[in-house]
């Protein structure tokens, strides 16, 4: 099995996050998956964040393939097709240069008119290198013009050739699109690739052997717009999500390009802290419904047969609790695994390494577990065929499993955060691991009551970081380094 | 936990061997060093040696017990928590030399005795606190106890 997913947008790009830290979790599968972005505005915050979160994934997963080490935690292969978008070329930033609207206006004044009426002057000379502005219109247009076909240079043709070469070797592949109804980007660009991938696997008669399937995120956040905003300005208006969705929502109704589609949304948005319309600045906190987003797309990939529509429900408004996670038995072990690892990494195990460095000698005594993945110091103490802790390699290894899980305990810490004053998300006791500063906390005081309901995982209220550290001392045959310590402390830290 | 109990009650069979059958033995056969002249050797025995070497055994065994009480109940989950643990380590070991020099000071009228009964002593406390502790001390205080470290790679103790 391969598995594609096209993430349209910020908000595309923000689901693919959430399902990045999944398959860190070990709740995908050892099958290949593929991603490829698409947006106009390449450096938007989100989407650089989450390209953030792929590379330290590889990276780190990168530790545990160089040593053969087979663990659920990063287990899944994750490839980026990287970013395609409209204007890759540089120039037609605008609607009206991307058509040649100043050239047809006198060349053919009935299709400038046309025009006319349908995109208001602001809207043709707007720059588009930020997205699409919250205007399905303006992206419908310009994302209609993508040509699967000729497209031979970018990564479109590496999306086609790929899925033409695992249906060559019989395999079946699922291409999973996501992104939002209510924006600019996702709204537009959704129905529109959705329709093109579907048009070119009819031709290649493939229809039947590749599962498209999507979701689209219906509104679930929304902002204040500054009283100092030009009204005239373009840029999403919150005022208009529902209107946008509603509009949306007809067409879906009506289409048959998708296998199964997930809709998602929250009627109560959280509000997101800073207005933007593009670059950089665009980047929004983790949200739960987000974590919903990937589970959407782990239901499409890991099961054979997927309903057309897709329902789920929760049973308390005012709060999300592990009852209303679908597939809860194995998400709530898998996610508290890696939250539990990631935090004792983060606050005991890489502070100690860092000040065990300069005096390796006393550092050994007083960590017995050291031993046993690097080499200690001294007459007949062993340690052939062990690292040295000061070995460059080994630093790199520690920085980049520091890197993942900070990364991993702040998506999960703030989606935590991110129900407001309205309801509460009561999966893991946030507060006990992440600062609403977004630091990581460095006491594990705590550390045995990290997830919330724990009654179901038997070792979760007893494992304190002391008993976990003990049996790292008796681990034999485990892999050296710090990538045999991580992996070690992984399988350890399993309620 | 079961491993290190063990290992304390072996060391502590073998060091009861050595103080109360093994050492009697090498003075009654008064072998050059543990030669006794000034007094009745085998009153010595019942009456100077044995009280003492009751004194030193038990001082070193209950140090070693309170040892292991203390690092198996012990909160640690870092190398910060662990080192402080040698002062314990360290105030412990002063109940046997203490048990040692109580043994000399009231139940030793010997002259002759006095060297090699304080070498004796001295290797009995080491075989049954620190030889013991060095090799039982659990979890993350494992190699508190000087020279554990070495000591237990050797013998590949886990």
């Amino acid at each position: 099995m391969s598995f594609y997913i096209v993430a349209i947008g910020g908000t595309g790009a923000r689901c693919v996050e959430a399902l990045i830290h999944l398959a860190a979790s070990g709740l995908l599968t050892q099958d290949r998956i593929q991603v490829m972005f698409i947006d106009p505005d390449e450096s938007n915050g989100n989407l650089t964040r989450t390209r953030n979160t792929l590379k330290q994934y590889q990276a780190c997963r990168a530790l545990l393939t160089a040593q053969e080490i087979v663990c659920p935690w990063l287990q899944t292969p994750i490839e980026s097709l990287e970013v395609w978008s409209p204007f890759q070329d540089g120039s037609n930033k605008t609607l009206g240069t991307f058509f040649n609207y100043e050239s047809y206006r006198h060349s053919n004044k009935a299709l400038g008119h046309l025009f006319d009426v349908l995109y208001t002057k602001a809207e043709r000379n707007a720059e588009l290198d930020v997205g699409f502005r919250g205007r399905p219109a303006i992206g419908a247009a310009i994302m209609s013009q993508v040509r699967l076909e000729r497209s031979g240079q970018d990564v479109w043709s590496r999306l086609i050739q790929n899925i033409e070469l695992d249906l060559g070797q019989g395999k079946f592949p699922k291409v999973f699109l996501c992104g939002s109804i209510f924006g600019g980007t996702g709204a537009s660009g959704f129905p529109t690739i959705g329709r093109l991938l579907k048009n070119r696997l009819d031709q290649a008669k493939a229809s039947d052997r590749v599962k498209l399937g999507g979701l689209l995120m219906l509104p679930y956040f929304q902002f204040s717009v500054p009283s100092g905003q030009d009204s005239g300005d373009i840029y999403a208006k919150p005022e208009q999500f529902l209107l946008n969705t509603e509009a949306a929502l007809r067409y879906y109704q009506i289409q048959g390009i998708f296998k199964s589609i997930y809709l998602l949304g929250d009627q109560d948005p959280a509000t997101v802290k800073n207005f933007s319309i593009g670059k950089n600045t665009q980047q929004n906190d983790p949200h739960f419904i987000e974590l919903y987003a990937a589970l959407a797309a782990r239901h499409f990939f890991l099961n054979e047969d997927t309903a057309p529509v897709v329902l789920l429900s929760r049973r308390n408004a005012q709060q999300i609790t592990w009852d209303d996670v679908p597939d809860r038995a194995q998400v709530k072990v898998r996610l508290a695994n890696t939250a539990r690892f990631a935090f004792l990494w983060v606050a005991n195990v890489e502070p100690e390494l860092n000040q065990g460095k300069n005096n390796i000698g006393e550092f050994q005594k007083l960590a017995p577990w050291f031993s046993k993945f690097f080499r200690p110091k001294g007459w007949f103490v062993g340690g052939k065929g062990l690292p040295d802790l000061n070995e460059d390699s080994q630093q790199e290894e520690i920085r980049l499993i520091h890197d993942w899980s900070v990364s991993f305990l702040q998506w999960l810490g703030t989606l935590h955060f991110s129900g407001g004053e309205v309801r509460n998300v009561q999966l893991f006791r946030a507060s006990l691991f992440l600062e609403r500063t977004g630091q990581v906390r460095r006491t594990t005081d705590d550390f045995p009551r990290l997830v919330l309901g724990a009654e179901g995982l038997e070792q979760a209220n007893t494992a304190s970081p002391k008993a976990l550290k003990e049996q790292l001392t008796l681990q034999t045959d485990n892999f050296p380094g710090a990538a045999g310590l991580a992996t070690a402390l992984y399988s350890l830290c399993k309620p | 936990m079961i491993w290190e109990l063990t290992r304390i009650l072996t060391v502590s069979i073998i060091s009861a061997i050595l103080i109360f059958l093994i050492q009697p033995w090498l003075y009654r056969s008064a072998i050059g060093f543990f030669l006794v002249t000034d007094l009745d050797i085998e009153d010595w025995l019942a009456e100077q040696y044995m009280p003492g070497a009751v004194i030193v055994f038990s001082t070193a065994l209950g140090a070693t017990i309170l040892w292991y009480i203390i690092a198996r109940n012990k909160a640690v989950t870092a190398a910060s928590d662990v080192a402080p643990m040698r002062l314990p380590w360290g105030l412990l070991l002063l109940i046997p030399i203490i048990g040692i020099c109580c043994a000399l000071y009231f139940f030793n009228k010997s002259n002759d005795a006095l060297l090699s009964l304080t070498f004796l002593y001295v290797v009995d406390t080491l075989m049954l606190y620190w030889f013991s502790t060095a090799i039982s001390s659990p979890g993350l205080l494992k190699f508190i106890p000087p020279g554990s470290f070495t000591l237990r790679h050797l013998l590949r103790l886990k």
